[in-house]
């Protein structure tokens, strides 16, 4: 799967449980998702469980506390489909 | 001594029980806390108290070992005694590989709190204060000022405690965004912690002692 298309999926995903719809149009790999997006610690929660299910991957909490950015995520699962 | 709180406003639509993911409790919770969420007169209540007794220890956590990350299941709380009357403040234990913390719970039907410290004599000295925005005002409220806004009510609580003039106070967020507090630009051995949700915000602080 391409980078891009990974991207996309994220920004869908994290764009379910964002306060900050403004922020989601702009969004790039910085865009901090607890900051700048405003999804709670716990929809974070669902943020990952949804990876799980959308990219068929397990994300070990360690791995989903190094989450902050848009990138991080992106990486981490671009890692995870190998 | 350490601070930790979360505050949960229990009427937000993103945490009503058909909202979050059908996966949320198997990841959250380990099988007792699960099973007292299933038992309890309201398990809408009793999963957001579990949930902000373990995001408030693991705020004192991270303070004492920045290694720690969140591992919600790590955080097993026990909260002794039956059914928990969340109208007048009572204690729980959280216990994680970094230590043990006691966590104050209270609640109304409209939000909890947990305010969280290394020892049962830490959560008595600690202070906290919540207060809600209103349905209207959250909704029209971007994070960035309910972050503002429960600044304010820290600097303006703390102030009222020294008998301070609230524009003397900053706070500012240090090291893992950790909040530190200055008063005239000297800092203040005072701990504090942010929470807000949904139409609430609160803050909890206390002075550290020597030794804390």
């Amino acid at each position: 799967m391409a980078r891009d298309e990974t991207f996309a999926k994220v920004m869908e995903i994290i764009g379910r449980y964002a306060k900050n719809k403004d922020a989601l149009e702009g969004a790039t790999d910085d865009t901090n998702i607890l900051e700048d997006l405003k999804v709670n610690s716990a929809r974070l929660v669902d943020v990952i469980l949804d990876f799980e299910d959308e990219f068929d991957i397990e994300v070990a909490d360690e791995d989903a506390d190094a989450v902050n950015t848009v990138g991080d995520a992106v990486t981490l699962i671009e890692a995870k489909l190998g | 001594m350490l601070v930790g709180n979360d505050v949960v406003d229990l009427r937000d639509p993103e945490n009503q029980p058909d909202s979050i993911h059908p996966r949320f409790d198997a990841r959250v919770f380990n099988w007792t806390e699960r099973a007292r969420i299933l038992a309890s007169s309201s398990p809408h209540r009793m999963r957001w108290l579990l949930w902000a007794a373990k995001e408030s220890a693991y705020k004192v956590a991270r303070k004492v070992d920045s290694r720690v990350f969140f591992s919600p299941r790590a955080f097993a709380v026990r909260i002794p005694g039956g059914e928990t009357d969340t109208s007048h403040p009572f204690l729980a234990e959280v216990a994680h590989e970094a230590g043990r913390f006691q966590v104050c719970l209270e609640g109304t039907e409209e939000w909890v709190h947990a305010v969280a410290s290394m020892s049962g004599a830490g959560v008595a000295r600690a202070n906290w204060q919540l207060r809600s925005l209103g349905r209207e005002a959250a909704r029209r409220i971007p994070g960035a000022e309910a972050s503002a806004r429960v600044r304010r009510l820290a600097c303006s609580a703390i102030a009222s405690a020294l008998a301070a003039v609230p524009s003397d106070i900053v706070i500012a967020a240090a090291a893992k965004r950790i909040p530190r507090v200055w008063w005239r630009g000297e800092p203040l051995p005072v701990d504090l912690s942010f929470s807000h949700h949904g139409r609430f915000v609160a803050c909890a602080w206390g002075r550290v002692k020597r030794g804390d």
